[in-house]
């Protein structure tokens, strides 16, 4: 029932409850930099699954504890066998690397697809936001979730190693490059992720598409790629690029100066089919053309 | 930095809400809207139209969400094309389309759009429970949105638009899809919109009864163009006819008045005589005396909305006025 202004209900006491009716807003208003901080942070929520239904809950915190796995058991098993692993950062990103893709594939649709779908989109443009602010915090809010899982559980392994060894300040002066590594490879990765499941996602608004477009894109490049660098004809080690699930893993192994593996028969094997520097820049070009993509799409995406 | 909305801009020179001048859009070859040039004032202002009339498009023009391809609209005296932010902070949009998120809680969604409307958090969350409980919803606002009805959508979609407190509304057909019960409590909450919490409303409808019912004056659109505007009471008032009603028919009633220079239509026992000034009424009774009718029924004519809707339709106003089926309108497109 709508009360109207000015009705008074009278309780025990003496004391009263005054409908004050429909109040004017004189106060404050904020400019576009507080809405883009609402929208990023209600993406950061979204992407959570936090007061949402414990089912989208699931998937990105299943996903977030098992990134954290490998430094929690490598950090447990110093603690209580006392074996430090030197250096593991190279043997943990490599596998780890499809909990990012799952991870970036799941919550980049959840974040911008059902907006779509659903024709939210037409609201918040209404509001004195424009698109690139809209999509620039929702590829934000994704780049900071993924770095929540690219970056966080190594800077807690490399820390929690420190404090591990007899001496901290030496173990981190001994080791600074690794942190370096750590800081630009769990930067790229969440990047390189995060900016590629948007891309994919903002050309459908059905979630299922978007994550097995993704997946399947990941995939496919990957067996492409693998299969056309390794072939025997000029250049042929040019299609490693077209690997685009390997890309940052091999980004990282540059950094970490892994390009070589030795066989058990003895052999060395290269690891990298290019120099190592092509990699990160062919990371940081993928990087820019998913963004870019993601901006065209959306000014040119129907607001109803 | 903070925004001022309350204070009007220096440019503002007159009290319109919205005016527009020559606004034209088009889709390709589709000419949405041809030139319309328009004034609202303040009030509930109902733009009528049948679907595809150019009403949605007017309403994304208005909102800067849309470029026009020729001409010009301001609201509160801020430019659409130029000033798209300003004006979107002075306004509240409630689209046609359903267009909420199903799995946000009511009270959750109207403090987000608060809060891109630049309310601060916690003036967001106050005044969401406000808004949702002035439409209706107070007892329902933590329940997920995806399991209210058709009737409670349309009031959080409402209450969105509301929850900034802004200066304008526009309400793209918000009795779309409700129930007559639905209907008459959504028209009461426009109404309250209006004249309690003194929002000027833009009402987009294609149901004339609904326009009647809670809009003080209209544009009538048809086809892109700017079929008529004004004042509702005016344009229904200033009919250029009187009606007389005789017991019986009386075609001398009907010569005498002829003979005084008026024009006149005859139906059985009802004669249509044109209104040119007060002195009808005399030469009406005059001409009754002369011929002993016996009147029984005299009035001036007051339209409905439909009439001055069919007559835009029909052709031009000034034809219509002729006809004697509208009066009062006045085009606003050249």
């Amino acid at each position: 029932m709508i009360e109207h202004a000015g009705e008074t209900t009278k309780v025990n006491n003496g004391a009263r409850i005054i409908d004050r009716g429909y109040q004017h807003y004189q106060g404050i208003r904020l400019d576009m930099n507080h809405s883009l901080w609402v929208m990023f942070w209600a993406a950061l929520k979204r992407g959570l699954g936090l007061r949402r239904s414990f089912r989208n809950k699931i998937a990105p915190w299943l996903l977030i504890a098992i990134a954290f796995l490998p430094p929690v058991v490598i950090l447990g098993v110093q603690i209580v066998f006392g074996v430090r692993a030197s250096s593991p950062y190279t043997r943990i990103y490599p596998r780890i690397d499809v909990v990012f893709i799952l991870f970036a594939g799941l919550v980049a649709p959840d974040l911008i697809c059902a907006d779509r779908r659903e024709r939210v989109i037409s609201l918040y443009f209404s509001a004195p936001i424009t698109r690139l602010h809209y999509i620039a915090s929702q590829v934000a809010s994704l780049v900071l979730l993924m770095l929540l899982i690219t970056l966080v559980p190594y800077v807690i392994l490399f820390f929690g190693q420190g404090l591990l060894s007899p001496a901290f300040s030496t173990f981190v002066s001994d080791n600074l490059s690794d942190l370096w590594h750590v800081l630009i490879t769990g930067a790229v990765l969440a990047f390189y992720f995060g900016t590629l499941a948007m891309a994919v996602a903002a050309f459908t608004d059905r979630r299922a598409y978007a994550t097995g477009g993704f997946l399947g894109l990941v995939l496919v490049s990957g067996i492409a790629g693998g299969v056309l660098s390794r072939l025997h004809f000029s250049g042929h080690e040019w299609f490693s690029l077209v690997d685009i699930f390997n890309m940052p893993i091999n980004m990282m192994r540059w950094l970490f100066g892994q390009t070589t593996a030795i066989e058990r028969n003895g052999t060395v094997t290269q690891l990298l089919p290019l120099d190592g520097s092509v990699y990160l820049w062919g990371s940081l070009a993928v990087i820019v053309i998913c963004l870019a993509l993601v901006g065209w799409r959306y000014l040119k995406v129907r607001d109803a | 930095m903070s925004i001022d909305l309350r204070e009007p801009p220096p440019s503002i020179q007159n009290h319109f809400v919205v005016e527009t001048k020559d606004l034209t859009k088009r889709y390709g070859k589709i000419l949405a809207l041809d030139r319309a040039s328009f004034t609202i004032s303040s009030g509930c202002t109902g733009l009528l139209g049948p679907n595809g009339a150019g009403k949605s498009t007017l309403i994304k023009l208005l909102l800067g969400l849309l470029t026009p391809d020729q001409g010009e609209a301001t609201i509160e005296g801020h430019d659409v094309k130029t000033q798209p932010m300003e004006v979107r902070r002075l306004v509240g949009y409630m689209p046609e389309i359903d267009c909420l998120p199903n799995d946000w809680l009511a009270q959750d969604f109207v403090r987000y759009m608060g809060e891109l409307h630049g309310l601060p958090t916690r003036v967001a969350i106050q005044r969401a429970s406000d808004t949702l409980y002035h439409v209706g919803l107070g007892e329902e606002r933590y329940r997920a949105i995806g399991g209210f009805s058709t009737g409670m959508k349309q009031r959080v979609k409402l209450a969105q638009a509301l929850v900034h407190d802004p200066r304008i509304m526009l309400l793209d057909e918000p009795t779309n899809g409700l129930d007559p019960a639905g209907r008459d409590e959504m028209l009461a909450l426009i109404g309250r919109i209006t004249h309690e919490m003194e929002i000027n409303v833009i009402l987009s409808s294609h149901l004339l009864i609904d326009i009647e019912r809670v809009a003080d004056s209209v544009v009538i659109l048809n086809n892109g163009r700017v079929i008529a505007q004004g004042a509702l009471r005016e344009l229904m008032t200033a009919t250029p006819a009187v009606t007389v009603r005789t017991r019986t028919p009386s075609a001398a009633l009907v010569e005498a008045l002829r003979k005084r220079g008026y024009s006149v239509e005859a139906n059985g026992d009802e004669v249509q005589v044109e209104y040119r000034s007060e002195d009808v009424y005399d030469a009406i009774r005059d001409a009754a005396v002369e011929t002993r009718a016996a009147i029984v029924h005299l009035k001036r004519r007051v339209l409905s909305l439909e009439d001055i809707y069919l007559a835009g339709q029909e052709g031009s106003p000034a034809g219509a006025l002729q006809n004697g089926h509208a009066a009062g309108m006045t085009g606003g497109t050249r």
